[in-house]
């Protein structure tokens, strides 16, 4: 007979239960008054609701959601902090596999990410991971110094960054650490990317994105503003001439796509791109203290469905247009814009036209846009891949009427680096071709690639993570001066 | 030009395919790029199957020839004219080649309406189908990248 004791030990033990403490909503605007401002959307949470939501976390044993997150992020430790009350702990080891994670926390894709695979989400809501970051990298910078690490002895080894988004940024910080010395080359007067010139600052606070970039000059990285590579001076220059032992590519995909349709050469056309950077860089939102305005639009059309016609839509809302509307040729379900933004757009006023395609811009005798011919769109027939596309609809156009009209449809990568380094191999959509995404290598000995420049338009963190990989080969690089030839062998 | 015989049309229709490898070719040749080159070359080798197709042709081979519905999805329909630049991006060649389909898919369709003769436009009505065959292929691929960016 079994011992009471043993008996005790063996009897199923009752599974603690815990209280189902709901996901904590974020803090936001008030939807009506922040469509007239260029103020944060979204407050961040309160330190009690940081906390609240940190306890949700059930401290998986296989985490799901680390694997979920592209660079790694050790997400059960960080949050463990938080409930803790460690904040300044939490975001140090968030800082060890992300840069910019009060950047992250507010535009990444969580979602998709690593909140698509929490645990939780099975039956409740996924803990809310890059609510989370973004608390601990606003407390950080609230509360804490960010200590300067101890670099190690200067190695005589200079590299070329060019593009200063969060690929080049990201490289810069990892090889300024490993003794190098460091210079970014950006074409534009401000470094950050699409971080600063595309994406709105009621998203992300250009502050935040200016605080880590000084940060990086802090660590020694050399910023020079207002220089194109390509026309000041090109890469085979920078290593032969300039002594960089090793470039990296990260330039990003900005040169837009229009849409070839009749009417696109009327004044009050803009691409998304120039729209928002005259918006972001040209301070057109603060006008009249910056005198670059955006002309005021009653009727704006931003045409695409995706984060950058949320992003141009919701600045023209608050750049004083009466309406603003999104043209969108497919259903809502396939729009590739963050829900989130999609759902922000919506309660700010913005009004949705989807299934709808434009075939004309109409303008007046002065050469200014008047109006926007579109037609109706139905689903065709499921083709082969079980996609069903949308069809026009026969002679169901009609005309709206608008006085400004925004492209955000996509965009490729400018054609200027390519075209100034003939030895750099292209893929067929025009991007930079590299050995694989965790070297960045390119068909270039000593010249690495990375960010939207490889990939086409993607991600701020999948930019960050290709910066990171690539400053490891090109640590790699430098000691051994292996390279690598596509038929797999190495060369020196 | 007259089309008054089977043969005239087919004469003609090789002719077309003929123009459209040398075009095609010939902007292979001025890309700078491997990628963009090939990409000019794999629509020079479908316009060759389309050559050899054509070449073939006998009105017993067309009697036979089956019709389907080809989905249309127009998405040059409403662009304006473009035409070949060296250096031109990836989805301003699927333009480009979607237009030239377009229109040749076009000129049949017209000439069924213009010819007497049910061999002559049924030969015309296969030779529409195979250029929206095609067009719906450059239309599916530009319809893809499209929608990822956004569009
Ligand atoms: C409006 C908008 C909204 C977005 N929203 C989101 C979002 O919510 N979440 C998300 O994860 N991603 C978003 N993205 C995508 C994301 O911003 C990009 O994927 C990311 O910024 C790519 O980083 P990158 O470093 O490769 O290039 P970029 O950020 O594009 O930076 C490239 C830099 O290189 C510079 N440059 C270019 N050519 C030269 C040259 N010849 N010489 C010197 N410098 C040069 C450019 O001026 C630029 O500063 C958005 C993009 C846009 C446009
Ligand atoms: S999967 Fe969700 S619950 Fe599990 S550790 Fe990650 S955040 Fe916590």
């Amino acid at each position: 007979m079994m011992s009471e004791e043993k008996q005790i030990k063996d009897a199923p033990k009752p599974k603690p239960k815990r209280p189902k403490i709901p996901r904590q909503p974020m803090p936001e605007q008030d939807a009506h008054a922040r469509a007239k401002n260029f103020d944060s959307v979204t407050l961040g949470y309160t330190m009690e609701q940081a906390v609240t939501e940190a306890t949700r976390c059930i401290q998986c044993k296989k985490p799901l959601c680390v694997p979920g997150c592209p660079v790694a992020i050790d997400i059960p430790g960080f949050i463990q902090l938080v409930k803790d009350k460690e904040f300044l702990k939490a975001a140090q080891l968030v800082k060890q596999t992300n840069l910019l994670p009060a950047v992250c926390g507010r535009v990444c894709p969580q979602e998709e990410q690593c909140e698509a695979v929490c645990v939780l989400g099975k039956k409740q809501d996924p803990v809310a991971i890059g609510r989370l970051e973004r608390y601990v990298a606003d407390y950080e910078a609230e509360h804490g110094e960010i200590p300067l690490p101890e670099l190690p002895s200067k190695t005589g080894k200079k590299i070329a960054v060019v593009g200063a988004g969060p690929g080049g940024l990201t490289v810069a910080g990892d090889l300024i650490q490993q003794g190098h010395d460091v210079t970014i080359f950006e074409a534009l007067h401000k470094a950050g990317g699409v971080l600063v010139y595309g994406i709105p600052e009621f998203r992300l606070p250009k502050a935040i994105v200016e605080r880590e970039v000084e940060y990086l000059q802090r660590l020694g990285v050399e910023l020079k503003l207002n220089h194109v590579i390509g026309k000041i001076r090109t890469i085979d220059q920078l290593m032969q001439e300039d002594g960089y032992d090793a470039v990296f590519i990260g330039s990003g995909a900005g040169l837009p796509w229009f849409m070839d349709i009749p009417g696109e050469n009327l004044n009050g056309v803009f691409s998304a791109n120039e729209y928002l950077t005259r918006n972001n860089l040209m301070k057109a939102f603060d006008f009249p203290a910056y005198d670059t305005p955006i002309k005021k639009f009653k009727n704006v059309a931003v045409i695409g469905g995706g984060n950058v016609a949320m992003d141009s839509v919701r600045s023209a809302l608050r750049l004083g247009a009466d309406n603003a509307y999104i043209i969108y040729r497919r259903g809502r379900e396939e729009m590739p814009a963050r829900t989130e933004e999609i759902d922000h757009a919506e309660h700010e006023g913005v009004k949705f036209k989807n299934l709808t395609a434009p075939v004309r811009v109409l303008g007046n005798d002065e050469g200014w846009v008047t109006g926007l011919e579109c037609l109706q769109m139905e689903l065709g027939e499921p083709d082969a891949s079980g996609r069903r596309r949308p069809i026009p609809i026969k002679g169901s156009e009609f005309v709206l009427e608008m006085d400004a009209v925004v492209i955000a449809i996509g965009t490729s990568a400018n054609p200027l680096i390519a075209q100034t380094t003939p030895d750099l191999a292209l893929n067929r959509k025009g991007y930079i071709e590299v050995e694989n995404e965790t070297t960045g290598r390119t068909s270039k000995k000593g010249v690495f690639a990375g960010g939207d420049i490889v990939t086409g338009s993607a991600t701020v963190i999948l930019a960050m993570g290709a910066g990171r990989n690539a400053a490891n080969a090109i640590q790699d690089y430098l000691q051994t001066g292996e390279w690598w030839s596509s038929n797999g062998s190495a060369e020196n | 030009m007259s089309f008054a015989r089977f043969s005239d049309i087919v004469t003609y229709a090789v002719e077309k395919e003929t123009e459209a490898i040398r075009f095609y070719t010939e902007a292979s040749q001025q890309e700078q790029y491997a990628a963009a080159k090939e990409t000019f070359l794999a629509f020079a080798e479908e316009e060759k199957k389309h050559k050899a197709l054509f070449e073939n042709l006998d009105p017993q081979v067309v009697a036979n020839y089956k019709f389907r519905n080809i989905a249309d999805l127009k998405r040059s329909d409403y662009m304006v004219e473009t035409e070949h630049k060296p250096g031109m991006p990836y989805v301003d060649i699927l333009r480009l080649a979607m237009k030239r389909e377009e229109h040749a898919k076009k000129f049949y369709d017209d000439c069924v309406a213009l010819v007497e003769g049910d061999e002559q436009k049924k030969l015309f009505q296969m030779l529409s189908q195979e250029e929206s065959k095609h067009k719906l292929i450059l239309e599916t691929m530009y319809d893809d990248t499209m929608a990822k960016a956004g569009d």
